[in-house]
Formats: structure tokens, C-alpha cells, sequence
């Protein structure tokens, strides 16, 4: 899943949705490259599934344009649009046989018999649904219909498919199961995606790029690693994954690193870069809790350091989660990794320790 | 026995049980004394026919008279009136097809507040009595009644026209009086649709009329078929609007029923009658229901 070349064949420019005084979409600008598939995450009504259904032509945006292929696509009727797509309930025509609503799309355009059948079952083994052909949906399974929701979408080859919760329907193992699945199908077509989830997961697994919403503004764009890692403002460090924020000061500039005051915490905060921030700066420093180190022993360091008490664990399998009341009352978050079957002297209940992190681990937020 | 008498006593055997004690006596056995009628023969007497049995001298006769349900075949008078009947209640079914399921899928989409409102409305009228209703539109409809006068006010017509008792009176009276059946189940399809379908069939390509075509009418067949029915069956036995509104001319088989057990006091000719019609509308019910069978298999 390399990063491709963006060549804008999705444009979005200053899209934007009004409904009589809520601003659903404001001044959405996004490009996505032939063949990538763009996760955009959100709350609800923070205005995903608006702009999508602006990108389906099934609303009218207030302002901006959409460009598919370099062709303007603003106020293109939505049956006339190179753009499908897969609904979040699926939105399978009940009284039509699986066979029969993948050809739906197909009918529509002008395509002889023999090419519409053969396009039908090329898609019904794409998906691996080919003795399922005759089926009505009602008698499928979840995981079933959404793969012919996935065909129907595909059969037309959209220049773009828009996938709306594609998991949202599905319990935890088909998710996971499926998310790699549906991938693996856009993949081998090269179909160009955008994809709205709530879901972090979701979005991570299969997206090449994401984009975080809110209220009716895309705050952050990037690889997943790049926006988890590098988040840019608090909102996003919280909607993708846990994290743990202080409030900060910003300090002294040394030669290749910064120290910030933190008053929840015992030690100043220390970071291995210039932030080239005035003195004094109201800001906030970030850390994600696998970053977090606990130790019963007083780490030597001199930064990035203080003590509390575990006040919970929470055993998750593959790790557990310790929520450690610091000495200033303020509530931290950090996993331990199981990597060890077995441990003599594990830190537990009410164990008075110190939390650590490293200097290269940390965010400094202004927003 | 004390199995029986558990049975007896149980609320399942009561609750299932009366319906069906209702329909052996108020739906099956009048059809049975009707269909008994209808092989008597009609007779100057109390009761006005010939009882089927005879018991004399030890021996039980039974009299089968077939002449009702021949003089029904052969004469075309009856034959006219079952066609008329038949032929009045299709085009009804239809006029009541055309004009409410556009009514119907508009309630449907129409907002909440609107959509009680002209549920409300549909049904208001039915509030009135039957009878009054069609004893209004005489009055709308005769010579000097406010239809005609309304066309002379506005000059499209110098003369009256003759409205009343035209079949165009009776079509409008069955479709005014039966427009609420069809209205109602279709209306209940159409909100039942899952709207999000249009959508997609709009996503993948198809113009409005495609997908009302390929996706709602297909969902609304039920509601289609039920309003149909609805209005066919009652359409086709239909009485006071023939006899009040139609002409001398036009002939339905309710009307000649009336006439044929009240004026003629020919009981047995109006059993087999209503026989005759029962069976008539049989296949269209089968065929209707085997309809909705299908689609309602969705």
C-alpha cells in the first residue's frame, strides 16, 4: 500500500453544504489519486456522509466544484455521474435475485444482453458469489449481501465508489475479515475510493490515506501512521486512538531540544526538537499510552518523568491498560505489552510507580 | 373424555374457535341456504319456492331444478348485465387505480403534519353516510344541478348536458365512493418502501422514471393488488349507485337481483344469480391473491 503519485483525479473544491443555519460541509478541498482509497473519519453530523452524498449527486452542494477526470461534475444529474455507491444498509433491491441487482446498473447504460451477463458474472466471482446468483438478498447472510452491495457498486467500473460505513452492518470477525476482503477486491480493479466510516479501524485497515472531519471541516489529512503519530491538533489526537494531554508552557530552547513546563506533571517535559514557539506559549503536549513506560524503580532520567499510584488495570489480551493517578490527581493512560506469558512481579493495584516517556515520543499541540 | 373436556375448556379452543363458529354461521351457511335456493323452483307460496326434499309414502324425492341457471345462460338479458357488471367494475378499478396511487404516493411523501391531514381527509367523507353521498351528487349531477349550471355560468355549454343517469354517472359514483380502498392500501405500501432504494437506483444510473418503474411499483404491488380487490369486489355486486345514479339502459347484476327478488318475487332466478356471481368473482380473487402471494414473498 504505497503512497501513489496524487494526480487530482478527484477534485473537491471548497465544497460546501448549508442547511437552513447549520453549516453541514464548510470549505471541503480534497484531491484523491487514481486507484487510492481515502478513509475520511468523523463523528456523526460532522458532515462525512453530506459530502458524500454531495460526491453521489444525491444533494446539491451550496458551494464549490467537484471534478471527476478533470470533468466538472457540480450539478451533474446523479444517474449520469461515473459514481457509485455502496450503501450503508446496502440498499439491495429486495425483490430482485442477486444476479438481477447486480445487472440493474448495467441495464441502464446502453450494453447488449450477452456483455451485461458476462459483466454480472465476472463480478458475482470476483466477489465469490457465483452459486448465489438466483438467491434473493433477504436469504443471504450479512457478510453476503454486502458483498453484493460491492458488486452492484463495482459492476459499472465507477471512476469513483463511495463507500458509506461499509462495515457498520457487520459483527466484530466478519468485519475484521471482510475489511481486508473488500480491499483486496478494489485493489485487483484499481478502483479509485472514498471511504466514510466512524470507525478508526476501519478506516486504518483500508484506507491508503485519511482524513479527519469535523463539524463540516476536513482538520487533518495524511497516511495513517502520519496522522496518528503527528497528529495536529488536540481534536485529532483524541479521535484516533487513546492519548494522554497536558496543558503546557512552553520553555527553555536548548541547541536540539525543548523543555516545556507541565504542572500536572513532577518533571519539566522534554522534546527532542525545536519547536521554534515564543516563551511562555499556552500549549499542549500529547503522548500515546503504548509510549508510556511504568517502572517501580525512579527512571533516571531528569525529564519526562513523575510518579503516581495504579489506580485501575484493564487486561486486554494482547496488553493491558494501566490508568495511574499522577501526584498532582491528573489521570494517565499507559498499555503494557504482554510480550511475556509469564512475569514474577507484576506492577499491580495501588503500586506506587513512576510513568516515563521518551522525548521523542511527544506532541506539543497548539490547538 | 376428560381430554375433550380440557379441550372444551381451554381459552386457545374459545379464541380460535369463535371466529371460525362466526364464519360457518354468518358467511358459510347463508351461502349453503343461498345455493339451496338457488335448484328450487319459484312458487306462489310461503316461503315463495319449492323445498328440495319431499317426503311421501316412505319416499324421499329430491327436486335438483337446473331451469334458473339455464334461463341465466341462455337469455342475453343476463348475460348483458354480468358483462355490463364485470365491464363497469374493471374500468372503476381502474379510473380508482390511476387516480389514487398518484393520491397515495403523495401522502406517502408528504410530511408528518401534512401526511395526518390528508389521511384525514381520504377517510373524512366516509363519516357521512353512504347513501347521502350518492344522493349528493344527484343533486350535483341532474339537469339543473350545479355542475351544469357551473358550465353554463362559464359559458363552455349553452344547454344542459345530460349527466345523470349516463354511465359516466355510475363510473363517477363507484370511483368517488370506492377511491378510499385503493388509496388506503397503497398509501401503507408506498410509506412502507425503503426510500434509500430510489436512491440507489438513481446512483446506479436509472432516471426517475426507471426506477419507478423497475423498483416502486414492483414494492407496491401488494398495496396494488389489495386496493384492487378492494374495489373490484363490491364494485361488481353494486346496487344503489347503478340504481340512483345509472340509466334504464345500463344494467348491472345488483340491480337485477334487486329486481328479480323484490319486484318479481323470484327467489330461487336470484339465488342462482348471486351463485353465478360468486363463482364470477372467484377467479379473479384467486388470481389476485396468487398475485400477492408472490410479490409479498419479498
Amino acid at each position: 500500500m504505497q503512497n501513489k503519485q496524487n494526480d487530482g483525479y478527484i477534485r473537491i473544491e471548497k465544497l460546501a453544504k448549508q442547511y437552513d443555519r447549520v453549516k453541514a460541509v464548510d470549505n471541503v478541498s480534497l484531491s484523491i489519486a487514481k486507484g487510492e482509497l481515502f478513509g475520511l473519519m468523523g463523528s456523526s453530523g460532522s458532515g462525512k456522509s453530506t459530502l458524500l452524498q454531495m460526491l453521489a449527486g444525491l444533494e446539491p452542494p451550496t458551494d464549490g466544484r467537484i471534478f471527476i477526470d478533470g470533468e466538472d461534475m457540480t450539478h451533474v444529474p446523479p444517474h449520469l455521474r461515473p459514481v457509485n455507491m455502496m450503501f450503508q444498509s446496502y440498499a439491495l433491491f429486495p425483490h430482485m435475485s442477486v444476479s438481477q441487482n447486480i445487472a440493474f446498473g448495467l441495464e441502464q447504460d446502453p450494453l447488449s444482453r450477452i456483455e451485461i451477463q458476462k459483466r454480472v458474472d465476472e463480478m458475482l466471482t470476483i466477489v465469490s458469489m457465483r452459486d448465489y446468483a438466483h438467491e434473493k438478498p433477504h436469504t443471504l447472510s450479512g457478510g453476503q449481501r454486502q458483498r453484493i452491495a460491492l458488486a452492484r457498486s463495482l459492476a459499472k467500473r465507477p471512476k469513483l465508489l463511495l463507500l458509506d460505513e461499509p462495515m457498520g452492518a457487520l459483527d466484530k470477525n466478519l468485519r475484521d475479515r471482510m475489511q481486508l476482503e473488500v480491499v483486496n477486491i478494489l485493489e485487483e480493479l484499481g478502483a479509485t475510493c472514498l471511504l466514510v466510516t466512524h470507525d478508526q479501524d476501519e478506516a486504518m485497515t483500508m484506507s491508503q490515506r485519511i482524513g479527519i472531519m469535523d463539524k463540516g471541516e476536513i482538520i487533518q489529512m495524511g497516511t495513517p501512521k502520519e496522522v496518528y503519530e503527528y497528529p495536529n491538533c488536540t481534536f485529532s489526537a483524541k479521535f484516533l486512538g487513546s492519548v494522554n494531554i497536558f496543558s503546557a508552557t512552553v520553555g527553555e530552547e536548548l541547541a536540539e531540544t525543548t523543555l516545556l513546563t507541565v504542572p500536572e506533571m513532577q518533571s519539566q517535559v522534554q522534546v527532542d526538537r525545536c519547536l521554534s514557539l515564543p516563551e511562555g506559549l499556552q500549549v499542549w503536549v500529547a503522548v500515546r499510552p503504548e509510549k508510556v513506560n511504568l517502572s517501580i524503580e525512579r527512571p533516571e532520567s531528569a525529564y519526562n518523568v513523575s510518579s503516581g499510584r495504579v489506580h485501575d488495570i484493564a487486561y486486554m489480551g494482547s496488553h493491558s491498560v494501566y490508568h495511574v493517578t499522577l501526584e498532582s490527581g491528573k489521570k494517565l493512560e499507559a498499555y503494557v505489552y504482554h510480550s511475556d506469558r509469564f512475569i514474577a512481579e507484576p506492577i499491580t493495584w495501588e503500586d506506587k510507580v513512576y510513568v516515563h516517556f521518551p522525548a521523542d515520543s511527544v506532541v506539543v499541540l497548539q490547538g | 373424555m376428560i381430554q375433550f373436556k380440557q379441550w372444551l375448556l381451554s381459552g386457545r379452543t374459545w379464541v380460535v374457535g369463535i371466529p371460525y363458529l362466526w364464519l360457518l354461521l354468518f358467511l358459510i351457511l347463508p351461502c349453503l341456504i343461498i345455493l339451496k335456493l338457488s335448484f328450487s323452483e319459484m312458487a306462489l307460496s310461503l316461503p315463495p319456492f319449492t323445498p328440495l326434499f319431499e317426503l311421501s309414502d316412505y319416499v324421499m324425492t329430491l327436486h335438483i331444478n337446473l331451469r334458473n341457471y339455464f334461463i341465466l345462460v341462455t337469455d342475453p338479458f343476463y348475460a348483458s348485465a354480468y358483462w355490463n357488471s364485470l365491464k363497469i367494475a374493471f374500468f372503476s378499478t381502474l379510473g380508482c387505480l390511476i387516480i389514487g396511487y398518484p393520491m397515495a404516493y403523495c401522502i406517502a411523501r408528504a410530511n408528518t403534519t401534512l401526511r395526518s391531514l390528508l389521511l384525514a381527509l381520504v377517510i373524512l367523507p366516509s363519516w357521512t353516510s353512504f347513501l347521502l353521498r350518492v344522493y349528493a351528487w344527484m343533486g350535483i349531477l341532474q339537469e339543473t344541478g350545479y355542475l351544469n349550471q357551473f358550465l353554463m355560468k362559464l359559458h363552455i355549454i349553452s344547454t344542459p348536458i345530460q349527466f345523470l343517469y349516463t354511465d359516466f354517472a355510475i363510473y363517477l359514483g363507484i370511483i368517488y365512493g370506492y377511491l378510499p380502498f385503493m388509496v388506503l392500501p397503497i398509501f401503507v405500501s408506498i410509506a412502507k418502501m425503503d426510500w434509500l432504494l430510489l436512491k440507489a437506483a438513481s446512483d446506479l444510473g436509472a432516471r426517475p422514471w426507471t426506477a419507478f418503474w423497475r423498483i416502486t411499483l414492483p414494492l407496491t404491488l401488494p398495496g396494488i393488488l389489495t386496493g384492487s380487490l378492494l374495489v373490484f369486489i363490491p364494485a361488481v355486486g353494486e346496487f344503489v349507485i347503478p340504481d340512483l345514479l345509472g340509466g334504464s339502459g345500463s344494467n348491472m347484476i345488483g340491480r337485477v337481483l334487486w329486481q328479480e327478488f323484490f319486484n318479481n318475487r323470484d327467489w330461487p332466478l336470484s339465488a342462482a344469480l348471486a351463485t353465478l356471481m360468486l363463482l364470477l368473482l372467484l377467479l379473479p380473487i384467486y388470481i389476485f391473491t396468487r398475485a400477492e402471494k408472490n410479490t409479498g414473498a419479498v
